[in-house]
């Protein structure tokens, strides 16, 4: 049993098709990554199994219980974190607060609340504003957030967007580090670098539908990847 | 924000004894009205902050709790004949209700920012329509006159003004004290009132908290209702459900610092003097002069100050904890 | 309901309409260029109204003169308050902007209580009625009807077909890249709120006739103005239109068949429920919350 399973998943927009049909499984302990083109559905996957949005048809079943169509506090509260693509934080709050916010809705101690901190590295920033965070320390933060409700899985949304590379690189060991502690992680991505280096295994949608799945390597060379891309610089 | 973290106790029980003090001096009933008046002020909009202030939902129509507090107690005491001292419970607890029937639709659906300050808006308006339609029960655009009853505690009629100023301080005090023990409540408050999505993702349950605040603000308010009928003994839908109350509750809790535990009466002992006073001087050649004044420095301390009279407190506060420190 | 009375009753909805949208498209207009939510446009119609009052009661002026002297009246006061008081919040949280055009309520009204004082104040011009059999249409009615659906047309046109028009349009849509194409927005921004101060004029002043001013008249059509354009959708001229002649139709019908106080109340309680279902309206884009 999968430790996520999503089972024939379709979301409809107006006429548009954004997810059809889409099947796939999330395994304890594994790094799944989730890649294609733009528009391929990846962000409106993870709303669906998040409860941002309801799906038309379809489940996401979570330790074999069926959370389709829970809102999103309940599905928090059920082990599932996520980040959003634009980073979001409580902007008038320093980072302690908004982490002790976080930890007071799942009973986390403070102590592992500052364990956290040192884990994605925000130890300096403590008491700063989230306002006054750089790029990279606002992912940092998100990261956290969703680490402080502890999560089982953690699902990262294009959490490389808008960092030069050895910013991405830092926030990797970061999510290699999450990793090891026991968390799950399905992380949607465009940058082929990143997933390369950390994923077990890669899905790849496009236009809504999977189109293939499998070691990173493999997936790569998949001729329907390939054309899925065509048109589109790699950045391998 | 962790800066001022003063131990609410002392300062509250301060509050207490020095208010409960002060009609040991022989007051002129004058100066023991804008007491009153300050300490209702200050009440109204402290109540008002649970749902505007800390959650963040900024309510114009906080008038509807407060008119249906004050006509509930009217109703309870004219027509079944209840004491007006449990009725102010009930009246809070009518409001409280009401609250639910408006606040669930309007939380359930997701209505924010501009759209739900609307919907307050609109409730109000329909409140006071309705009751001036209603003629026969309410009494219409005349309003209502509370009954002259024996004086006591129970029927909450004096002919002294000590009395009333002791029942206001008191509800203010009871208010304060709950606030204070709803430690984490407030905190998720705060969550939610800085970002709803985010609040969702960490597994607060945004629609439940937000309902809770608007149900704790609207009893306080319509206990403030019931309040009011019985000490000024008259209410009619204009003051009832109008905008101006709901402003004023508005205005004093953003001029003192709306996100702040002592805002509102910071900012009621500063109006609601001037407020008074230039009622009695101008009042008579110009009335609504206080309202315009009012409206002036909301608009100022908007520009200038939006924080409030307490965050110039505050940043005094940390430099002299820096300095002393 | 019978035949005859179901056509007055239309006769009545088509005319409310009509004065419906000279008060809404203003708002709308506003809105949809400074995307901020300005309470206080009926207490705008209600010194449209004075305004007409005065130069009608102190000059011997035919209301209807007296419109372009309101509307450049009117246009003036707009850019005041534009430039003194919403400039400066335009990029401030949206609660800051919503107090502080709650607190212009305070103040215009308040001031037209201090300079005015409670009383109603009326003009009556005459206007025959016209009547068809037993039809009766009261010619101010009429007149504001007229009035009201030319000057919503004008606007439409002026925003279409001109050049002012048009950079309106840009910066109603974007802002940014308007100012990248060589718009100056924040001229534009002054003169689009003076503009829906000029149509507030306009519309007080055709309103004068037929109903009467007090410093809170402003409370009510400020509200019927914010639920026509939130049931057309923020934004949407058209829907601002459509919107008029909805409210129109409600309050006349509900007017009709059961009372006008009721009418108001049905209106407002259709408001809450737009809000509810669908608050983008009939027309309305997502707008920025």
């Amino acid at each position: 049993m999968a430790l996520l399973e999503v089972r024939n998943l379709s979301k409809r927009f107006g006429g548009l098709w954004a997810l059809k049909n889409v099947s796939l499984d999330i395994n304890d302990g594994e790094i799944l990554g989730i890649i294609g083109p733009n528009g391929a559905g990846k962000t409106t996957l993870f709303n669906c199994i998040t409860g941002y949005y309801r799906p038309d048809s379809g489940k996401v079943v979570f330790q074999s219980r069926d959370i389709t169509g829970l809102p999103p506090f309940k599905i928090a509260q059920l082990g599932i974190a996520r980040t959003f693509q634009l980073t979001k934080a409580f902007n008038n709050l320093t980072v302690l607060d908004n982490l002790r916010i976080a930890a007071l809705s799942r009973g986390t101690s403070l102590n592992e609340v500052l364990e956290v901190i040192k884990l994605v590295g925000l130890e300096g920033k403590r008491n700063s504003l989230a306002s006054s965070l750089t790029i990279l320390e606002r992912k940092r933060l998100e990261l956290a957030r969703a680490l402080v409700i502890k999560p089982k899985l953690l699902l990262l949304d294009e959490v490389m967007a808008g960092l030069k590379p050895h910013e991405a690189d830092e926030l990797l060991d970061v999510v290699l580090r999450i990793n090891k502690s026991g968390v799950t992680i399905a992380i949607v991505e465009h940058v082929m670098r990143t997933i390369k280096k950390v994923c077990n295994r890669v899905v790849v949608l496009d236009f809504g539908v999977k189109i293939s799945e499998g070691p990173p390597e493999e997936v790569i060379r998949d001729e329907k990847v390939i054309k899925a891309y065509l048109g589109e610089e790699f950045v391998a | 924000m962790k800066s001022l973290k003063l131990n609410r106790i002392i300062p509250i029980t301060l509050i207490l004894l020095i208010g409960y003090l002060i009609p040991i001096i022989q007051l002129p009933p004058y100066i023991m009205h804008v007491l009153i008046l300050v300490i209702m002020w200050a009440y109204l909009s402290t109540a008002w902050s649970i749902l505007g202030g800390a959650a963040g939902q900024l309510s114009l129509g906080h008038a509807t709790f407060f008119g249906t507090g004050a006509y509930t107690a009217y109703f309870l005491t004219v027509w079944f004949g209840l004491p007006p001292l449990t009725n102010l419970l009930v009246s809070g607890l009518t409001a409280s209700l009401l609250s639910v029937v408006i606040g669930y639709p309007c939380f359930r659906y997701g209505l924010r920012g501009v759209y739900f300050t609307l919907a307050t808006i609109a409730f109000t308006e329909i409140m006071k329509d309705l009751f001036i339609y209603l003629r026969e029960l309410t009494g219409g655009s005349l309003g209502v006159w509370m009954p002259v009853l024996p004086e006591g505690i129970i029927t909450l009629y004096f002919l002294g003004k000590e009395a009333y100023y002791y029942v206001i301080t008191t509800l203010y005090v009871v208010l304060m004290i709950i606030i204070n023990l709803m430690g984490r409540f407030r905190e998720y408050l705060t969550a939610i009132r800085e970002d709803e999505d985010v609040s969702a993702s960490i597994g607060i349950n945004v629609t439940r908290y937000k309902l809770l605040a608007l149900m704790i603000s609207s009893f306080f308010v319509g206990v403030g209702g019931a309040y009011y009928i019985c000490y000024f003994r008259y209410i009619n839908p204009y003051v009832a459900f109008g905008l101006d109350t709901s402003l004023q509750m508005v205005l004093i809790g953003i001029f003192g610092g709306m996100y702040s535990f002592w805002g509102p009466l910071i900012g009621s002992v500063i109006l609601t003097p001037i407020g008074e006073y230039l009622r009695i001087t101008l009042g008579g050649t110009y009335v609504g002069s206080h309202l315009l004044i009012y409206g002036l420095l909301l608009i100022l301390i908007i520009r200038f100050l939006p924080k409030g009279i307490y965050s110039i407190l505050e940043s005094v506060y940390s430099k002299y904890l820096v300095r002393g420190g | 309901m019978d035949i005859q009375t179901f056509i007055q009753v239309c006769i009545n909805a088509l005319l409310l309409g009509g004065m419906y949208a000279v008060i809404s498209v203003g708002l709308n207009l506003i809105f949809g260029v400074l995307k901020i939510i300005n309470f206080a446009h009926g207490e705008l119609i209600m010194l449209g109204m004075y305004s007409a009052y005065w130069l009608v009661t102190l000059y011997n002026l035919n209301p209807y003169i007296s419109i372009p002297i309101v509307a450049v009246l009117m246009f003036l006061v707009g850019v005041v308050i534009e430039r003194v008081l919403i400039k400066p919040i335009l990029k401030a949280p949206e609660v800051n902007q919503l107090l502080t055009t709650a607190a212009l309520i305070l103040v215009l009204q308040n001031l037209a209580l201090i300079l005015w004082r409670a009383d109603y104040r009326g003009v009556s011009v005459y206007v025959p009625t016209i009547i068809l059999g037993t039809l009766y249409i009261p010619g101010t009615r009429l007149v504001a009807f007229v009035g009201g659906l030319t000057t919503s047309l004008t606007l439409y046109y002026v925003l279409m077909k001109t050049d002012v028009g048009r950079r309106i349009r840009a910066v109603a849509q974007d802002p940014e890249i308007a100012s990248v194409l060589g718009i100056n927005v924040s001229v534009i921004q002054t003169l689009t709120f003076g503009l829906g101060a000029l149509l507030t004029g306009i519309a007080g002043t055709l309103l004068i006739p037929i109903y009467m001013v007090n410093p809170m008249v402003g409370g009510t059509f400020g509200l019927i103005a914010w639920i026509i354009i939130v049931l057309g959708g923020l934004g949407s001229f058209v829907g601002a239109l459509i919107g008029s002649f909805i409210i129109g139709f409600i309050e006349a019908f509900v007017g009709a068949l059961i009372s006008l106080e009721i009418a108001r109340v049905v209106a407002f309680m259709i408001f809450i429920a737009i809000l509810f279902i669908k608050p983008t309206g009939l027309f309305g884009e997502k707008v920025r919350v």
